[in-house]
């Protein structure tokens, strides 16, 4: 819990006619991130075959998302239970899924290529409508007639359709009016001919309004047709449903089946796997293969010391509680760890909360915050993190809420530790802090404690994974931390006395110069290493004066920054403060004299909770992000991490 | 009004929707995506879920494509209404690309039907007939009988002088190659003039701008009239838009009868987009060093003074190739490419 998880590697060798059943189990147990075989034991590479079926996952999951759109697109819902065991990996099962994809391809094809027609003839009547429009301006490109026609109006209008030309029919059941452009007038004639067109009388302008109105008409019947047309698809779709069901099902299965199977290899009669699990799990995963196999199968592990040795680096799992996940997200979003160094979620659960409560802490925006998070996860179904996350800091600043007795702004109740608004604002005050200066500074100490905790999780990560060199050493390392420990000293001093001559330097002195000559030590060490031949070339003193002189400079001027910066606590924390009584004052104008002012009062305090709730919000949650990021993680999170990644059937 | 006060508002709200913009790895999804529908969805949540309705009701992959050249309009226009008076008018000639684009498609239609005698009548369908900035009379044009009416239909507009000063004979006979290159180059002139009324910070930025857009046209034009109809580097010069940077008609490689090659090119005039080059094919390679010359003017901006007019042409350069992701990833999908074609067009 306190670091990655341990894992272990297992490799086994299973007989063929139970290849099956286990990756069936595996999949079930969802606990193996595979490796390639090949990869870790490249000698036996030659002596082993992969195994191709005719589908590879890329194509059963281009078949499965083509599913998936079908049922998608018809408003239906995506399966969810899927056992594993009744499910047959045939490849005719698959291929059979492949016949009916296409036959729904083909019949939902014909429809679509109505819905194209039906959208082209909307189109078409539109421009025709532009053109009738121009009429009235006598620029017309229309040629507008009116005769009998014979043959069914279906045909008349496939024919037609090529060309931009309105058929519109009349009272009589044969008599159309022709409304074409003159530019196709040759053209069309050809057509019409095909109906023995004969023509009855000339259309003019004055009867335009009235064709306008058909066409209008003839649209909303087109636009109903679109409609109608989208519903016949989607119940077409429909009509598969329990098959897309079933489909989905195996293709999801399948996928992950043959995606495990192709980390299989094979030797005649064997198959051969590999892959690492959490240590936790090596019972069950290890009582499963035997128990398929009927103890007929040879299991092999590797921990992840020899693995590492061997130059396969373990995949590292962060075991969270579920409660704490959100957490979790916030580390891996900045790097994943690397394997078996500290899992910080736990402290850094506690640490962002402090932080952020301490920024906003106010029981009422607080409960605002925590019932926007609850609705989010109501609203998200439980998926969206963020929305966890924002209970626990709404959570957090209503308990800081009650140490500085804020409500709303308001001191409904005493402050358990002390009155923030009373030490920002003046007037009254209780608790131990009673002004501005006094707030800084306990986020100066609030940011030596972290950055002194990042270093001692620093030494511990350098233990467990024996960088002695690194731990002594570096930055955050023990010669940093007692350069660091004796600055934060004579600050101290220095604060409290307004003096440095109460220092004794005698005493302080080597706390700078040791670490000092270490840096310089390690410069020196570090050249060698780089150098060719091993050795240390005196041609290289000045650039390595020059670098310890940088180092210095950065080891000062980062520890300052980066304690200085945890000021931002009291500033976030003040601003929220000075705001609210900003409100106050501006409400306070109103007076509550009349029902009228009463009425501005309320607004004012209302507006300016909004505000304070979503500005205020908002910078105390980035603000603490960047501290955890920037002055925190960077003080012992060592990346580069590969995050542990089962194949499972969700 | 200060620089702070003119670009603070629109710069942040700009690079709020940049940060919106499609990642690489959304891309790459919709091109993984086994079919349109299923590209469709993926767009679901994003600024382009309305495609999906439209094409679930439509099936007209054609109509998709004019809905995005609207959003693509109405995002210029969107982002004038929040800029001051002062840049209101250079940005409004940014948008006469658009209005420029829509007039070639319907003279190349004239001119399908006219010279080539073509039907074109589903093309007329799709033809933008909406005001992009001067309403345009796009009917008359494509109905017009010959190349003096098409002319004359556009009296009264910023586009007649230009057409008028055409050798008409040269375009009934040949192609509109030189309409095309003549409305280029009044976009451009146009262009370089409104950046008079900018203030100087933005008039030097606009003209880095402007002089990059005209190089990769230049660049274009140069390797297609090589490509395909081998012209003289004399030809190719006349053939250049005035106001590039990097490649005029005074560009070393386009004196005497030097034979232009576009890896050499590469190589020599542009040498840090040399490890680009990863494909054989010219017209590829030209895609590549577009795409490329187009990042570094946004990277350069980016990196540079955040008051200033340049984060407007990254947002739309940004959102540009966005929507031609788009276009061409649904058309793919529309016509069954397959999956290495995809990836090599986007």
């Amino acid at each position: 819990m306190i670091r990655t998880s341990k894992m272990i590697l297992l490799s086994a060798v299973v007989l063929g006619k139970y290849s099956e059943l286990i990756t069936k189990q595996l999949l079930k147990l969802g606990q193996l991130d595979f490796i390639s075989v090949k990869e870790m034991s490249p000698e036996i590479s030659d002596s082993i075959k992969s195994i191709n079926t005719e589908y590879s996952p890329s194509k059963l999951s281009d078949m499965r998302r083509e599913v998936e759109g079908f049922i998608l697109s018809a408003g239906l819902k995506l399966p969810e239970h899927v056992e594993i065991e009744k499910y047959n990996f045939d490849i005719e099962k698959i291929k059979n899924i492949e016949t009916v994809i296409e036959e729904i391809e083909v019949s939902l094809e014909n429809i679509r290529l109505k819905q194209k027609n039906n959208q082209r003839d909307i189109l078409r009547l539109k421009e025709i409508q532009k053109q009738l429009e121009g009429s009235k301006e006598n620029v017309s490109f229309l040629q507008i007639r009116s005769g009998f026609l014979e043959g069914t109006y279906e045909e008349i209008l496939e024919q037609l359709r090529v060309y931009q030309c309105v058929a519109l029919k009349t009272v009589d059941a044969n008599q159309y009016i022709i409304i074409n452009l003159k530019r196709d007038s040759e053209k069309i004639d050809e057509v019409l001919s095909n109906f023995n067109w004969s023509k009855v009388s000339q259309t003019n302008n004055d009867n335009i309004t009235s064709i306008n109105v058909k066409i209008d008409k003839h649209i909303d019947v087109l636009k109903i047709n679109q409609t109608e047309l989208v519903e016949t698809l989607k119940n077409k779709i429909k009509s598969y449903e329990s098959q897309l069901d079933e489909m989905w099902k195996t293709l999801n299965l399948s996928e992950k089946f043959f995606s495990m199977q192709g980390f299989f290899n094979k030797t005649d009669k064997t198959y051969i796997f590999s892959g690492w699990i959490p240590l936790r799990s090596k019972k069950i995963i290890c009582d499963t293969i035997l128990k398929t196999c009927n103890n007929d199968c040879y299991i092999e592990w590797t921990t992840a010391d020899q693995a590492t040795k061997a130059g396969i680096i373990p995949p590292v799992e962060l075991e969270t509680p579920k409660l704490l996940k959100p957490f979790e997200k916030v580390i891996v979003n900045y790097q994943t760890p690397e394997y078996g160094t500290l899992n910080p979620t736990y402290i850094t659960a506690i640490t962002f909360l402090i932080m952020f409560g301490m920024m906003f802490g106010d029981v009422g925006h607080g409960a605002v915050i925590a019932i926007t998070g609850l609705i989010g996860l109501i609203v998200t179904k439980g998926k969206n993190s963020l929305m966890s996350l924002l209970i626990y800091c709404g959570i957090s600043a209503m308990f800081f809420g009650v140490l500085f007795g804020s409500y709303f702004g308001w001191s409904w109740f005493p402050a358990v530790w002390f009155n923030y608004h009373g030490a920002v604002a003046g007037g009254h005050t209780s608790g131990p802090i009673t002004s501005i200066m006094q707030i800084l500074a306990l986020t100066v100490w609030l940011g030596v404690g972290t950055i002194c905790l990042g270093m001692i999780f620093y030494w511990y990560n350098c233990i467990v994974k024996k960088r002695w060199f690194n731990l002594i050493t570096d930055k955050n390392g023990l010669a940093g931390a007692t350069m660091y420990i004796a600055g934060v000293y004579c600050a101290y001093i220095y604060m409290t006395t307004n003096s440095f001559s109460n220092i004794n330097w005698n005493i302080i002195a080597p706390f700078f110069a040791v670490p000092g000559v270490v840096f310089f030590v390690k410069l020196i060490i570090e050249a060698m290493h780089n150098n060719a031949d091993g050795k240390f070339h005196f041609g290289e003193i000045p650039l390595i004066i020059m670098e310890w002189f940088i180092e210095l400079l950065e080891v000062f001027s980062g520890f300052l920054a980066n304690t200085l910066s945890f000021l931002r606590v009291a500033g976030l924390g003040i601003a929220h403060v000075s705001l609210m009584t900003a409100f106050f004052y501006m409400a306070d104008m109103f007076g509550t004299s009349t029902v009228l002012n009463t009425i501005g009062y309320s607004a004012m305090i209302i507006i300016g909770n909004i505000l304070v709730i979503g500005l205020e919000g908002l910078s105390a949650g980035i603000q603490t992000l960047r501290l955890h990021y920037y002055e925190f993680f960077g003080k012992f999170l060592i990346g580069g991490g590969t995050i542990y990644n089962p194949i499972k059937i969700k | 009004m200060s620089r702070l006060s003119q670009y603070s508002f629109i710069s942040s709200n700009l690079k709020a929707k940049i940060s919106k913009i499609l990642s690489e790895d959304y891309i790459q999804k919709l091109v993984d995506a086994p079919n349109i529908n299923a590209a469709l969805l993926l767009l679901k949540d994003t600024d382009y879920e309305f495609l999906n309705p439209l094409y679930e009701q439509t099936a007209d992959i054609n109509s998709c494509e004019i809905a995005l050249f609207e959003k693509d309009i109405d995002l210029h226009k969107d982002v004038i209404k929040k800029l001051s008076k002062v840049a209101k008018n250079f940005c409004e000639t940014l948008t006469l690309k658009y209005e420029i684009d829509v007039l070639k498609q319907a003279i190349r239609l004239w001119f399908d039907r006219v010279v080539r005698g073509r039907d074109i009548s589903k093309n007329t369908l799709y033809l933008y007939r909406e005001t992009i900035v001067h309403k345009l009379p796009i009917d008359l044009i494509v109905n017009a009988e010959n190349f003096s009416s098409v002319i004359n239909c556009l009296k009264g507009h910023i586009y007649y002088k230009t057409l008028k000063d055409l050798n008409i004979e040269d375009i009934e006979l040949n192609s509109i190659y030189i309409i095309e290159f003549a409305l280029d180059k009044l976009y451009f002139t146009n262009l370089i003039e409104a950046t008079n009324t900018l203030t100087s910070k933005d008039k030097k930025v606009a003209l880095n701008y402007i002089a990059s857009v005209i190089d990769i046209e230049n660049l274009n034009r140069v390797v297609r009239l090589k490509h395909y109809y081998n012209f003289k580097n004399e030809k190719i010069k006349t053939n250049l838009l005035p106001g590039g940077n990097k490649i005029t008609e005074k560009s070393k490689f386009l004196q005497g009868e030097n034979e232009f090659n576009l890896f050499e090119f590469v190589q020599k005039e542009m040498p840090e987009y040399s490890p680009l080059i990863t494909s054989t094919s010219t017209l590829l390679v030209l895609e590549t060093i577009i795409k490329a010359l187009k990042r570094r003017f946004v990277s350069k901006v980016l990196c540079g003074d955040p008051w200033t007019i340049g984060i407007l042409f990254v947002y739309f350069i940004d959102k540009k190739e966005e929507i031609e992701k788009i276009i061409t990833i649904l058309n793919a999908k529309n016509y069954n490419l397959n999956y290495d074609r995809i990836k090599e067009l986007v």
